[in-house]
């Protein structure tokens, strides 16, 4: 029982972290027209803020800060829209598939950092031991308590309403501080480690709905 | 039977419709100018009958042959040629590529075709090599008039052959206009400079709203006051 | 000098002219169709991977497999423009584009399908470099240049010189004037589906042959691709071919080591290079050098 709630709250931690992505991209190419491909670019740079805001200190990458969830995920959607200024400022000037070309290279600029600069991001291992949000309530409360933190945001009217880049970066925070791992094989036990690496943000696999 | 007859076509651009209902006759050698305001829809009945413009009704008959919403590539075969009012060259192609597209559908006719386009307009014999995407206005205007003539038509229409040029430039386009329907074909004409294009009009067509509105010899339009007074600007 | 000869230099010329081959197909496919294919670089992994399976399965040399390269691509892109984009002609060009990338997404799944997704190499034989005055060039790398300028050639004489080409110009300045004019645009779309289909195929083994095939090959380049055919102005043939070689010898020559010792790029940061141009182009000059459409 308390197996098949874990892999549920997993499960729909994942799907509501893609939800919450797809607003975000909703809004942007829904209702004003403007095509950007770079979307794992921001989810990147809100991922990796967060991570490395909250997470332990570690020889790999910079770290240790030891700043509380939720503070990270506002300064995490902070940092994403530091990114959105220079595209926002090329964005009206370009027609749409320009765009969508100038997008996918900003993304690909971004996993580039992600990937090279070791002292900052660990480099290609990655962020781990990111600490989950509400751990103390353990197993699975903790992720129980995640998927609803995850859906307050999805329901919560600013995702419907406000028409800016910044939500995809909150699925980016979230995405940094699940627990990776955790739904596959059937509600085994999450591995120990979180992690947040480049590959999470390559545009083609965000384009391709998966890893 | 006429050599163009259009009768009752209604059509346009998605929805809306911008013809509702237009009758058109143009004869070999006849010069026929079609005036109105903006949006009376001449562009358009242009556009339609060159089957650019989806018909939702009515037919357009080439020599009694009927062509009403035919392929726009099929026209050229048909005798119809046509040159749209902006964008009636190939910028980045020269004088005489463009040439050799007005002959495209029959390569074979490029050479007379050519030499037929430089008696008409001379001036373009030293232009062949350029690109027409930097000719002049009246330039370029020669250029696509002398493409839609390479196949010998039996009917072309222009759209605006005059806009936006010099005085010298449209006194020049109107005798030209007038030696090649010298030479047997209906030449179609929408004008926005209208006096001097009704002033040789062996008919006149006045469009509002999609429909006709008066149809008469170039010069008796010229002479009606009502006329005047609505579409040709006091 | 040498150093940078050898080791900048030809590899930038290698690299500009595969990356001219692809830009020059997609240019081509922009101006008569006027959307961006992004399905052009899994196109060039089908090839590349295709002249693989030919010549380890024919035993005959990559070179030689090139003909089998773009029998694959061909039809792949004719029946694409059949199934997909043939449906979509009077959408507006993000619907394409969008379109493409699915397409692309299934070409690459084919690949993963048959071929696996470990990087394989070409058979090739070891064959010491020429060497030329002391420049040492790989013989692949002359022919690899040689066989992108052949192509470049052809290409010029087929736009320039046949009916065929006018039309596809004729319709890259100005679709609706080309269909008055005659042009059957049905069989000049088809027509320049086979061509950038060729060069792709192309492209793709030269690629394969200078580094090594993995199922993401062609789009690890379509950037890239797209970055050369924005800078020389899209719709623009020659201005893509000569927007890949700038962009190929800038990329290599990038990391040359001009302040003492260090390179002016981290080798890492490689492929930002075509990025960066391909912003500022867009920013600065967004005809491109040859003002392509905008």
């Amino acid at each position: 029982m308390e197996q098949a709630l874990l892999y549920a709250a997993t499960l729909g931690t994942l799907a509501g972290i893609y939800a919450v992505l797809a607003l975000g991209l909703n809004l942007q190419w829904g209702l004003t027209g403007l095509m950007n491909f770079g979307g794992l670019g921001f989810v990147a740079v809100g991922a990796y803020t967060a991570a490395l805001l909250t997470a332990a200190p570690s020889p790999t990458h910079v770290g240790g800060f030891g700043v509380p969830w939720w503070l990270a995920w506002p300064a995490a959607a902070a940092t994403a829209a530091l990114l959105a200024l220079p595209i926002g400022a090329i964005a009206l000037r370009l027609r749409t598939d320009y765009l969508a070309i100038a997008t996918i290279g900003i993304a690909e600029i971004v996993r580039l950092i992600a990937r090279n600069e070791d002292w900052l991001t660990g480099g290609p291992l990655g962020v781990t031991a990111i600490p989950r949000p509400l751990e103390s309530l353990g197993t699975p409360m903790g992720q129980v308590a995640f998927l609803l933190l995850v859906g307050g945001i999805l329901a919560h009217p600013v995702c419907g309403r406000a028409g800016d880049r910044e939500e995809p970066v909150r699925a980016g925070a979230a995405r940094g501080a699940r627990r990776r791992g955790g739904g596959q094989g059937g509600g085994q036990e999450p591995r120990a480690t979180c992690a947040c690496t480049p590959s999470c943000s390559a545009p083609r696999s965000w384009v391709s709905g998966g890893r | 039977m006429a050599l163009l007859e259009v009768r009752g076509v209604v059509g346009g651009y998605g929805e809306t419709d911008i013809l509702n209902g237009v009758d058109l006759d143009a004869d070999a050698g006849e010069i026929v100018v079609i005036v109105g305001a903006n949006g009376a829809g001449k562009s358009t009945l242009m556009k339609a009958v060159a089957g650019l413009v989806r018909l939702r009704a009515g037919s357009v008959r080439l020599a009694g042959e009927e062509i009403a919403n035919a392929p726009a590539e099929s026209m050229v075969l048909r005798g119809l040629a046509y040159v749209p009012q902006e964008r009636n060259v190939f910028p980045s192609l020269t004088v005489e590529e463009n040439l050799a597209m007005g002959a495209y559908a029959r390569p074979e006719k490029f050479r007379a075709g050519k030499e037929r386009a430089l008696a008409l307009f001379p001036d373009l014999a030293a232009k062949l090599g350029q690109p027409a995407g930097k000719l002049s206005g009246g330039q370029r205007q020669m250029v696509a008039i002398a493409r839609a003539l390479m196949l010998e038509p039996r009917l072309i229409m222009l759209d605006e052959p005059t806009a936006g040029l010099s005085p010298k430039f449209c006194s020049v386009i109107f005798s030209r206009v007038q030696e090649i329907a010298r030479a047997g074909i209906g030449v179609l004409m929408v004008e926005q400079n209208a006096r001097p294009a009704l002033a040789i009009a062996d008919r006149g067509v006045v469009l509002a709203m999609g429909r006709n509105r008066a149809t008469a010899p170039g010069p008796a339009l010229l002479a009606d006051p009502d006329i005047g007074r609505l579409f040709l600007g006091g | 000098m040498l150093g940078f000869v050898n080791f900048y230099l030809i590899p930038g010329l290698v690299l500009g002219a595969i990356y001219a081959l692809s830009a020059t197909g997609l240019s081509l496919v922009y101006g008569v169709m006027r959307f961006a294919h992004f399905a052009h670089g899994d196109l060039m992994a089908l090839g590349a991977y295709v002249a693989l399976a030919a010549s380890t399965g024919l035993g005959i040399s990559v070179w030689a497999s090139i003909p089998f390269a773009a029998a694959a691509t061909i039809p792949a892109a004719l029946v694409a423009d059949a199934l997909f984009y043939a449906r979509l002609r009077r959408s507006l060009p993000a619907v394409l584009l969008i379109s493409s990338f699915g397409v692309a997404l299934m070409l690459r799944a084919l690949i993963y399908l048959f071929f696996g997704p470990t990087p394989v190499t070409f058979p090739r034989p070891i064959v010491p470099p020429l060497v030329f005055a002391g420049i040492r060039i790989q013989s692949r790398h002359v022919w690899i240049i040689l066989g992108a300028t052949l192509c470049a050639l052809i290409l010029h004489v087929i736009l320039s010189r046949t009916r065929a080409g006018r039309a596809m110009r004729a319709m890259s300045d100005d679709p609706d004037l080309a269909r008055i004019t005659g042009v059957a645009t049905e069989a000049v779309i088809r027509l320049t589906w086979m061509i950038a289909a060729v060069l792709v195929a192309v492209a793709g083994v030269f690629l394969g042959l200078d580094t090594q095939l993995q199922p993401v090959m062609g789009f690890n380049v379509l950037l890239a691709s797209f970055a050369a055919a924005i800078l020389g102005g899209i719709g623009r043939p020659w201005g893509a071919a000569l927007g890949g070689l700038i962009l190929g010898l800038v990329e290599e020559c990038a990391t040359y080591p001009l302040l003492d010792g260090a390179p002016v790029l981290q080798p890492t940061y490689k492929s930002a290079v075509a990025f960066v141009v391909l912003i500022a182009t867009l920013l600065l000059r967004p005809q491109g050098l040859f003002r392509g459409m905008i």
